[in-house]
């Protein structure tokens, strides 16, 4: 009864108040990390676009000292894009690219819907590098196009981390880190694309090889795997399928794609037999990690005005070759948002199937306990310079034994001119046993808190001409030696 | 093994914070922590800050509050607390939290509140979110509302408020007001709660000056009484005040008021 009606009243605050950050259709992103800052740092690119230089340095002190630089020249149709981050170690991504045609040294390719490298959902691409930290292939990549035709061709040579059991791959770290081991990785792939106005179709061959083999006799050190995808466009619809094989059954993955009017949905299927997920591949499911599952999603978003739109999707995954039933368990989400000039809001509220496998001899157990994530975002301006801001989550789930739960509150005031912004607030997590990935404006693009804690923030940035500079510091208010600072300078010209 | 002077030195401790983490319950079930509700005895219909939104859901103000309160002149327990609320054409929405810490024991309550307001005529609700935590472990989330309806005209009110519904904390409070003078507005509660005796309420507020305004309140069950000055510049106002208790130290708190 109170949590219901909470929801009403959280509900019914955005007939008040007012955004939305994200545009996905699935309200809450379940945030990975690798992902997040990959992402983040693709924005970073993305907003250096139209300069044809940019330079970005950023000190970080707190638990954890380390450096983080970004550069960006571009030169016609030559373009210079990287990072590096020097903590205790040093690691950086760097791409030279030509047009879209040629990338040389760190790149991440894109084909169809991510069976064997990034998710394209469009012609293949040559995308920015990934986060300093993030493994990318390394070496050459051509995206080439005469008239209908397109060739998608990549080598790459990298030494890799790795953690070992014996001597063989226990597990291969999808960011770079101090780690004991090193293993040698070697990966090519020629694709071939024809595209007319209605329809595109390819086909790509990919080869992946590690000097070591995995502790997991399921996988293969050395894959050779082929990918063909087809894409009907019609009007305000598109279909597209993939189709990956790798000896056994072939792993798929289909998607109708629909806008009409101020309706966008999204209908897909998936269905994953005996799949070895490539180095660089994206996800295949986005409820699972493992093979032998088929899944189901459907989404929708609508804009009921110009500044209100309501989202909302599910997903269905299912476990396969099992002899026993195993349920269907399915992710469910829901958002509300609103954006005009004065206000943002946003409401999103994620229902979670997880199965618990307990054999309780005499106590009933339920399989599908409840789990929910709530998450609100709000901003008004309420004078010329001043606007003030929330976000929050709460998550709550059922174990076994225990609930897990944890709540993030984190309340600003800000000022902003032209020049001069400063913001100043604080952030409150509550929890006694929950871990919660937080998004956070610092390099990683998120923030990991494992425990009760509050922290009043002070942050300030001031732009000259070309210069940009932010200054932050956080200070744990239950433990005064805890502090965190950081420094950013960045320019932009041309 | 510890030495018995130690072992009754840590008693003592113990005793004394666990006196001061349950008077606050005792004393006031719910929270009544800016310096305005301090010097009000929580006398809403006298208070123009945002702060009290914590417990008022029909408030209908706009701005900004901040504020440090020292319950029972305690050094050892601190609370703070970050308010504000926006409004637009009669609707309005308040947002806060407080947060109460002590070496032992963190108390957050944060909350949103939807309040609409016309003609005079107001209903609003909140929902408070209760977390609270011992040593850091044995965190618990506890849920409630507040649903409240009033009525201004003028120097003249009427308010009725139903807070932290479903808890153990639950309220009813019932509360009038009238000016004496153009500087002078009274006003008198009645308060029936859940898991405590009844009792009255008696507030008064005093505008002696253009940049200066006194608050004062009593209460009877427990007898306390509050005192608070309030230092109004444009926009926004700073306040201090003091409130008594028949058994232990006077609270204190200070809050910062700005206005939108």
């Amino acid at each position: 009864m109170k949590q219901a009606l909470g929801l009403i009243l959280l509900l019914s605050c955005c007939l008040a108040f007012a955004q939305v950050s994200e545009d996905a259709l699935l309200g809450v992103h379940e945030l990975n990390p690798q992902d997040i800052s990959d992402q983040h740092t693709d924005d970073n690119y993305k907003e250096y676009e139209p300069f044809s230089g940019a330079l970005s340095v950023s000190g970080y002190s707190g638990s954890t000292d380390y450096l983080v630089g970004y550069l960006h020249f571009k030169q016609e149709s030559w373009l210079v894009r990287g990072g590096m981050r020097l903590e205790d170690q040093r690691s950086g991504n760097l791409q030279l690219k030509f047009k879209d045609a040629l990338a040389l040294g760190a790149y991440r390719p894109a084909w169809a819907q991510g069976l064997v490298f990034s998710a394209a959902n469009q012609s293949p691409r040559l995308l920015n590098p990934p986060h300093p930290q993030s493994h990318a292939p390394l070496g050459l990549a051509l995206n080439l196009q005469y008239k209908a035709w397109a060739v998608l061709a990549a080598v790459s040579a990298v030494e890799r981390d790795v953690r070992l059991a014996g001597e063989s791959i226990s597990y291969l770290p999808r960011t770079k880190g101090l780690y004991l081991a090193s293993t040698d990785e070697r990966l090519g792939a020629f694709g071939v694309v024809y595209a007319r106005d209605r329809f595109d179709v390819g086909a790509l061959y990919y080869h992946q090889s590690y000097n070591r083999g995995f502790a997991n006799t399921e996988l293969d050190s050395v894959l050779n795997m082929g990918s063909t995808f087809i894409r009907l466009k019609g009007g305000s619809n598109t279909v597209q399928a993939e189709l990956a094989l790798q000896g056994g059954p072939a792993a798929l993955k289909t998607m109708w794609e629909s806008h009409s009017g101020n309706l966008h949905t999204r209908v897909g299927y998936a269905r994953i037999g005996k799949y070895q997920r490539p180095a660089y591949a994206a996800k295949p499911l986005l409820l699972s990690s493992l093979d032998e599952r088929e899944e189901i999603r459907a989404e929708l978003k609508y804009k009921l005005r110009r500044s209100l739109s309501i989202a909302g999707g599910t997903v269905l995954n299912h476990r396969r070759g099992s002899l026993d039933d195993p349920a269907w368990l399915a992710h469910s989400s829901v958002r509300i948002a609103y954006r005009d000039r004065e206000s943002r809001f946003s409401l999103a509220l994620k229902l979670i199937d997880r199965e618990i496998l307990s054999e309780v001899d005499s106590s009933y157990v339920n399989s599908k306990p409840l789990h929910i994530r709530l998450q609100l975002s709000a901003a008004q301006r309420v004078h010329d310079h001043w606007s003030v801001e929330l976000n929050a989550r709460y998550h709550h789930q059922e174990k076994t034994a225990a609930i897990n739960n944890g709540s993030y509150w984190a309340q600003h005031l800000v000022y902003h001119q032209s020049r001069l912004k400063f913001k100043t607030g604080f952030s409150v997590l509550s929890s006694a046993n929950y871990k919660m990935l937080v998004i956070a404006d610092n390099d990683l693009g998120y923030e990991l808190w494992g425990k009760s804690n509050v922290q009043a923030e002070l942050e300030c940035a001031f732009r000259l001409k070309w210069w940009h500079i932010t200054g932050k510091a956080q200070q744990e208010l239950q433990d005064s030696r805890r502090t965190k600072l950081s420094l950013r300078l960045s320019s932009r010209f041309g | 093994m510890i030495p018995k002077a130690n072992w009754l030195s840590i008693n003592v401790k113990y005793l004394a914070i666990l006196l001061l983490l349950t008077c606050i319950p005792l004393t006031a079930s719910v929270g009544e922590y800016s310096a305005m509700a301090n010097a009000l005895s929580g006398i809403t219909l006298l208070s123009d800050s945002v702060a009290d939104y914590a417990i008022s859901p029909v408030m209908a103000q706009k701005g900004l509050s901040t504020f440090y309160n020292r319950p029972f002149n305690s050094s050892e327990l601190t609370i703070l607390g970050l308010h504000n609320a926006v409004g637009r054409k009669n609707i309005f929405v308040g947002v806060g939290t407080t947060y109460l810490h002590h070496e032992d024991y963190v108390k957050h309550e944060p909350y949103l509140n939807l309040n609409y307001r016309f003609h005079g005529l107001g209903i609003g609700a909140t929902g408070h979110m209760m977390y609270d935590s011992v040593k850091g472990e044995d965190g618990e989330f506890d849920f409630a509302y507040d649903l409240g309806a009033a009525y201004i005209r003028g120097d003249y009110g009427l308010e009725l408020k139903l807070l932290r519904g479903d808890s153990a904390d639950e309220q009813l409070a019932f509360g009038m007001k009238a000016a004496l003078s153009p500087e002078v507005t009274t006003a008198l509660g009645y308060v029936k709660e859940k898991n405590h005796d009844d009792y009255f309420r008696f507030g008064i507020a005093a505008e002696l000056h253009e940049y200066v305004s006194l608050y004062g309140s009593w209460q009877n069950e427990p007898n306390r009484f509050g005192m608070g000055v309030q230092l109004n510049l444009d926009s926004w106002s700073v306040m201090y005040s003091v409130r008594t208790h028949t058994a232990l130290d006077p609270t204190h708190a200070i809050s910062l008021d700005i206005y939108w």
